[in-house]
């Protein structure tokens, strides 16, 4: 979605966009993944369907202890948020699940280990399985832990993991997992979104700065952004990348600097209270009169907005750019009625917006649901791992925002990267928004499964 | 009978023989790292209990012997006995270098070095991307053996080696040296010991067995990263010590097992484990000194180091 769309129109669009994808997805995705393959199964959306019918009627094969999942999050310290925002949100799919009758029959039961018991995350995990009866994982914040579970879940778990949160392509890309799924966006599709966006809006710009935090994540936004942008800019000039420590507190010797250069365009991978932190001492020192643009793909997270606040939303001056894995208000509320349910049951129940890992972790769920239920149309008994593993490949599951086609080939969560304008919330909203939504599709963004141009 | 350093881990090796076919795979590969967490902090008691010298860097050691064995196995394609190998030999040069640098000094100064050279290490492996990984560390290392209860067996049979070996060096002249540099210094150097020299050898030696156990703990978890090498876990080597018993043998062997039950079954959240780590060592200080195994050997009339 190029040009400058006005928000009546976006909204048609938008609704239009998202009713088509529910409708082709399951095919369209399906027979698309799977071009060249003749002769495999074809797989379509009516087949979850049908597994819904299914789990409707009392049938043999089915366990009859309730379904235990297991999850590990940050519950505590600095990053606890997450962990908080996403346990809220499964606990709540895991009571409408199971007051809809569970999966097939069976209750969800929810067991959590911390992921901020840093010594013990790869230790935590197996103990749910092995010890405590976990037949299905979700979770994990740190695309660290993420990449140190491939082994012990691949080999020696052999249990499926649905992450939902940890971002690094390395995960998906570098060699194709089997037990291991993501549903959430990772970082490479956003940055791309980030890349075009730049060269489309700013045609006139010259010179493009970075600030990140550093260490993996850090560096590979940069190479990702800072590549596809050249390619598509190749007379652009890239200055030499500021890398910050994590919780750096005091970032005016950098935006002096900045000040001093005049990026055209500033990206930044700066996440959580750094964000934040160096937002508000950018705002103090002006650097938004002295850029064009501020390009940032984890500021739209709600807790990070919060500490923003709305009196340090400049007005005027450069475009501020927001991007993350869920933005509650897309797609609308108003015509898409699975975000609508999610937000409004979210805010009665925990008076507040849900986070974007709220979103995904509440997908997770329905996922597994999906997977279960369409696998048991296939097999007529419970799925085994194996059997849940071929279900979850090219599902598609309608969540909180929008339809997730979970790619066979890569076994990575494809829905469309939003970026949006930073605007105040206004009063209507506890803290800062994002709007004038530019949406692009994952077809545009995605690479090639297991491509990637971070380095494996 | 008065209880004895051989018959004692003549006994607990025994008990942790045939510990797998009651405990079921997880508790397995958690004995698995309790024995590796003990094989280490006998290791670190070498220099502290019986050198006189607190080290508040071991998880250098630790750290380096886990990221040598990764790098070969990873990026080397190198096997699992040439990797343990490379290990040693670089475990050793860290040892011999950060010895040699720390070891003019004693008491709190040994310490601060010891805890500097450690986080050195840190920021290396944190930064060295092409190499370590930075902070997503290394993953996918093979386990030899492949299977954990396996793997299990070749833990605890080279821990035992590795203890054996320590304790022959203990009971032998050398040992008594190392005691004697403890208990007065400077009658030592006096006596006629290059006490320096015999710090070193020691320091060296106690790196050694820390580095071997942080060796094997690299396939154990299939993967090793930064925290490996954080100062927060030398501090739980030191711990460990103080908690089985600096005093006797296999006290910190023992405090390396306790610690990871602890850790297993008492913590839910991180803050309240610090906290309850933060009045378990208070409360042994001051009320059970000699550590767990300390006071049970002195019950038993076994004598104190």
């Amino acid at each position: 979605m190029g040009g400058e769309v006005g928000r009546r129109d976006f909204l048609k669009i938008a609704g239009a966009g998202v009713l088509g994808l529910i409708v082709g997805a399951g095919v369209g995705y399906s027979i698309g993944s799977r071009g060249g393959g003749g002769g495999t199964e074809t797989v379509t959306v009516t087949q979850t369907a049908g597994g819904q019918q299914a789990s409707q009627q009392a049938a043999g094969g089915i366990p009859g202890k309730p379904l235990k999942i297991g999850y590990m999050y940050f519950m505590t310290g600095p990053f606890g948020t997450y962990g908080d925002m996403a346990s809220k949100a499964l606990e709540m799919a895991a009571e409408e699940v199971n007051n809809a009758g569970g999966i097939l029959g069976r209750k969800v039961e929810l067991i959590s280990k911390d992921e901020a018991d840093r010594e013990r995350v790869v230790d935590n995990i197996i103990k749910m399985v092995q010890d405590e009866g976990a037949e299905i994982l979700v979770g994990i914040d740190s695309s660290g832990d993420s990449l140190k579970l491939i082994d012990t879940i691949e080999k020696e778990l052999q249990v499926p993991l649905i992450v939902t949160h940890a971002a690094t392509p390395k995960l998906t890309e570098c060699a194709k997992r089997k037990y291991i799924f993501r549903v959430s966006m990772y970082e490479e599709p956003i940055d791309v979104a980030a890349a075009i966006l730049a060269a489309e809006n700013y045609p006139d710009a010259a010179k493009v700065a970075n600030i990140g935090p550093d260490y993996a994540y850090g560096w590979d936004s940069w190479a990702v952004f800072s590549s596809v942008l050249k390619e598509l800019r190749p007379d652009i000039e890239l200055l030499d990348p500021v890398y910050t420590k994590l919780g750096t507190t005091d970032y005016a010797s950098y935006i002096d600097e900045f000040n001093r250069q005049k990026p055209d365009i500033l990206f930044s991978s700066l996440w959580g209270g750094d964000a934040a932190t160096f937002f508000k001492q950018a705002v103090q020192k002006g650097l938004f009169n002295n850029i064009k643009a501020y390009i940032n793909p984890m500021l739209g997270a709600t807790d990070t907005l919060k500490a923003i606040g709305d009196e340090n939303v400049p007005q005027g001056g450069a475009d501020i750019w927001g991007s993350g894995r869920y933005w509650f208000d897309y797609p609308p509320p108003s015509v898409y009625p699975v975000n609508k349910a999610f937000v409004d049951n979210f805010k009665s129940k925990y008076g507040e917006y849900p986070a974007y890992v709220s979103g995904t972790s509440y997908t997770a769920l329905y996922a597994i649901k999906a997977a279960v239920e369409r696998a048991y149309a296939e097999k007529g008994s419970w799925p085994d791992p194996d059997d849940f593993v071929k279900a979850m490949e090219d599902l598609v599951v309608a969540g909180p925002m929008g339809p997730v086609y979970v790619r066979g080939g890569d076994h990575q969560g494809m829905y469309e990267v939003y970026w949006g304008k930073l605007a105040r919330g206004g009063g209507k909203y506890p803290h800062p928004i994002l709007s004038d939504l530019k949406v692009f599709s994952p077809f545009k963004v995605f690479p090639e499964p297991l491509k990637t141009r971070v380095e494996c | 009978m008065k209880p004895s350093d051989y018959w004692a881990l003549v006994l607990v090796f025994a008990l942790l023989a045939v510990a797998p076919a009651l405990a079921g795979p997880f508790y397995t590969r958690l004995l698995a790292t309790g024995i590796l967490y003990g094989t280490a902090a006998v290791g670190f008691n070498v220099l502290f209990g019986y050198t006189g010298l607190l080290s508040f860097g071991h998880a250098m050691f630790w750290g380096a012997g886990a990221y040598t064995v990764a790098i070969g196995m990873v990026k080397m394609g190198l096997s699992f006995p040439a990797s343990l190998a490379l290990s040693l030999l670089v475990v050793g040069v860290i040892a011999l270098v950060t010895g040699f640098l720390s070891l003019r000094h004693t008491r709190i100064y040994f310490a601060m070095l010891t805890l500097a050279f450690g986080q050195l290490l840190y920021a290396i492996a944190l930064k060295w991307r092409s190499m370590t990984g930075a902070d997503e560390g290394i993953y996918g290392v093979p386990r030899p053996l492949g299977d954990v209860v396996l793997y299990y067996y070749l833990i605890l049979g080279v821990s035992l080696v590795v203890l054996l070996a320590l304790l022959k060096i203990l009971k032998s002249p050398l040992g008594l040296a190392f005691r004697s540099i403890r208990d007065n210094p400077f009658r030592a150097e006096v006596v006629g010991y290059p006490v320096n020299r015999l710090r070193l050898l020691s320091y060296t030696i106690s790196g050694l067995a820390t580095g071997v156990a942080g060796s094997l703990y690299a396939p154990l978890q299939t993967s090793v990263n930064p925290e490996s090498l954080y100062w927060t876990f030398s501090a739980a080597i030191v711990f460990m010590a103080i908690l089985g018993g600096s005093r006797v043998f296999i006290g910190p062997f023992i405090g390396g097992l306790l610690y990871v039950f602890i850790q297993d079954t008492a913590m839910g959240a991180t803050e309240y484990w610090l906290l309850a780590t933060g009045i378990t060592l208070g409360a042994l200080i001051l009320l059970l000194p000699e550590g767990i195994v300390g006071y049970i050997w002195r019950r038993l009339g076994g004598r104190l180091e």
